[in-house]
């Protein structure tokens, strides 16, 4: 069943991607959804659809985790993971989404945005 | 091989993959020149301090992947060794008296700190035995104290450096972690607040004149005799 | 045992401060872990992430061996996101046996870890061990002026597994700030991100989500935001909007309440005395 892309997820998280019947409840669950260039929603049809220009949208950098549309997606199939994994492809590639040398007002900021971003947006 | 090393007990060693007798007992960086090997660069001191020499090297029959200094860690049978080189790393620039002592200082300066792992590779890496993630932990989170005292007898070999998933710095870091201790922290030492004072009133400007006219032979004569401290 | 982590050592230490003090006068003695690392702050999602749970492992393995030391298997944490990382690190472990064999010889330094440590937050000791009745007895000033939202943000709450709470409808913080004699505020973005790391990848979205999210604790009617993460702290009090409403840690609250003042920092004062003087 799984091909390109949506295999790759499968492997890195065990979701079966095709589960999803896109009713939206991620997208109108996100916080961030505004600031978003493709929604939550649209990113799992993407990878049903076995699309790798998802992996190439600001979206997947965004995502905080926060595990909103996690707690209420109907199927149960965790957008936010998803998103995750897609993220994971590209550090995996070698991908950085911020320079850690060229951070504004570093510091002042809490270790833990630090961390997190250098966990999340780095390889 | 000559007359001297007879009764004296061989052990085989593989530097980079090919086999040498060397005798027991030696360090690395004897038993290499005594293999052949004409050091030019990846040494200095000779004494353990320089950090020019780091070597890695494994043992038969175990996965693990051991460091040390060539010229402190004697040979042993079936040991397979390279030197290698520093870990390069560009001189961050910076000026201490601007600075503040704190850990979000370091942080912007290294922020690649944060990326720690806590997999612990530096800290079995370290030829000296440092707790390398724990000074890197400290720094993190903003401990100076704590970090300048764990990392006060690195030697900047760069093994941990080169070791770190995370590609920090370890040795740039912690010579800001003791700069900023040392400037802000650390309890000035008394006596030396005086000797700089009495240097600077001119105190020992006719001494040092009278050094500087003398001839290298006058100075070796001088140092061999001097007063050493017990 | 407690957890402190990073942020509590440094930008965040009026939090470590007044926890370390509020649970002392509850009866609570937080001891600190005697050695730890960084947890890692967030949790690797993907099935084969070992090499990110290593930290938090680590931490677990210091939980085990000091815990064995005062006979107690339990870990709290003050900092949510420490809180959900080591929470979820702790479950995968226990979940996954094979996983856990291979962390445990990855780290062949360390004793290994068997799985018995218990994490659990600041906010379940103080309803769970020392309950709100004894809460309000230690109440020493009148707050009803205060109008404080609580803000859960997302590392207590979510994903379910490792909830504090109902994690659609949480009441905990609710009802601790009413047992400190305060008003409680539950406005509708209680349980919204912060954008947390955002704020590194683009400040901008920060600004604009703390902006909404403070608009509507106002709108609610609340005078004050009070959070368990020093993330959200920062963020939410990063919004550039003129006299928004400050945000403090829930500690904060209790150490005010208690009468701790001498362990707030001036510029917490200062913000109840504000909201004091206005009413
Ligand atoms: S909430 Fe779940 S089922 Fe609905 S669109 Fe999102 S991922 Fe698909
Ligand atoms: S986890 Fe990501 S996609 Fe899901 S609601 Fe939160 S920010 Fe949106
Ligand atoms: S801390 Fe790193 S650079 Fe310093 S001596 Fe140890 S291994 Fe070498
Ligand atoms: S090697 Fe690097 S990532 Fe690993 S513990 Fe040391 S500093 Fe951290
Ligand atoms: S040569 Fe200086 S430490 Fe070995």
């Amino acid at each position: 069943m799984f091909r390109g892309l949506s295999q790759k997820v499968y492997d890195l998280t065990g979701i079966n991607v095709y589960l999803c019947h896109q009713c939206g409840i991620c997208s109108g669950s996100c916080p961030l959804v505004k600031s978003m260039d493709i929604p939550p929603n649209m990113v799992v049809r993407m990878v049903q659809m076995d699309m790798n220009e998802v992996l190439n949208s600001k979206t997947i950098w965004i995502c905080a985790s926060c595990f909103n549309c996690t707690v209420r997606c109907p199927r149960n199939i965790d957008p936010a993971r998803i998103i995750n994994a897609l993220r994971i492809i590209k550090q995996r590639e070698g991908v950085y989404a911020v320079d850690l040398r060229k951070i504004e007002k570093l510091e002042e900021l809490p270790q833990i945005a630090l961390i997190a971003a250098s966990r999340k947006l780095t390889g | 091989m000559g007359e001297h090393v007879k009764n004296v007990k061989m052990v085989k060693i593989y530097i980079m993959g090919k086999e040498y007798e060397v005798p027991e007992g030696l360090t690395i960086m004897k038993a290499m020149e005594y293999a052949g090997y004409r050091f030019i660069r990846g040494i200095g001191c000779r004494g353990g301090f320089c950090g020019a020499c780091s070597t890695i090297y494994r043992m038969k029959n175990d996965y693990r992947l051991y460091t040390g200094l060539a010229c402190q860690t004697t040979v042993q049978d079936g040991m397979y060794l390279v030197q290698i080189p520093f870990t390069p790393a560009e001189k961050p620039k910076y000026n201490v008296d601007e600075l503040k002592p704190t850990g979000t200082t370091i942080l912007s300066i290294f922020p690649e700190i944060a990326r720690c792992v806590a997999c612990n590779a530096c800290t079995k890496a370290c030829p000296q035995n440092l707790q390398v993630m724990d000074a890197i932990q400290a720094i993190k989170r903003g401990d100076l104290a704590k970090a300048a005292e764990l990392c006060f007898d690195c030697i900047s070999c760069g093994l941990c450096t080169i070791r770190c998933p995370a590609e920090i710095i370890h040795y740039h870091a912690f010579q800001l972690v003791r700069r900023l201790y040392g400037k802000y922290i650390a309890k000035k030492a008394k006596h030396l607040e005086e000797r700089v004072k009495e240097i600077l009133q001119g105190k020992y400007d006719e001494e040092l004149e009278k050094l500087a006219k003398m001839t290298i032979d006058e100075w070796k004569k001088l140092y061999e005799e001097r007063d050493i401290e017990k | 045992m407690y957890f402190p982590g990073c942020a509590l050592k440094s930008t965040a230490e009026d939090y470590e401060k007044t926890a370390i003090a509020v649970a002392e006068k509850l009866g609570v003695e937080l001891l600190e872990l005697e050695r730890w690392n960084c947890c890692g702050v967030v949790f690797n999602v993907a099935a084969d992430a070992v090499m990110h749970h290593i930290a938090a492992v680590r931490d677990l393995i210091r939980a085990q061996e000091m815990g064995r030391k005062l006979n107690d298997n339990r870990l709290v944490t003050i900092c949510s996101m420490c809180y959900s990382t080591l929470k979820r690190v702790n479950q995968i472990v226990k979940d996954d046996p094979e996983k856990l064999r291979n962390i445990n010889e990855f780290m062949d330094e360390e004793e290994d870890y068997e799985g018995n440590i218990e994490v659990i937050h600041l906010l379940q000791v103080f309803k769970d061990l020392v309950g709100y009745d004894k809460i309000k007895e230690k109440v020493s000033r009148r707050m009803e002026k205060i109008k404080a939202a609580p803000f859960y943000g997302c590392a207590l709450l979510r994903p379910k597994e490792v909830s504090i709470d109902d994690p659609e409808d949480p009441k905990i913080m609710e009802e601790l700030i009413e047992a400190l004699g305060a008003e409680a505020v539950k406005f509708p973005y209680e349980i919204k991100c912060c954008s947390s790391y955002n704020v590194i990848y683009d400040r901008k979205i920060t600004e604009e989500t703390a902006a909404e999210i403070q608009r509507a604790a106002e709108r609610w009617g609340a005078n004050i935001i009070v959070t368990t993460c020093p993330l959200c702290h920062y963020n939410l009090n990063t919004s550039k909007r003129k006299n928004g409403i400050p945000t403090i840690y829930f500690t904060e609250l209790m150490a005010y309440a208690f009468g701790l003042e001498e362990t707030l920092s001036p510029e917490t004062l200062k913000i109840f005395n504000k909201i004091l003087e206005e009413i």
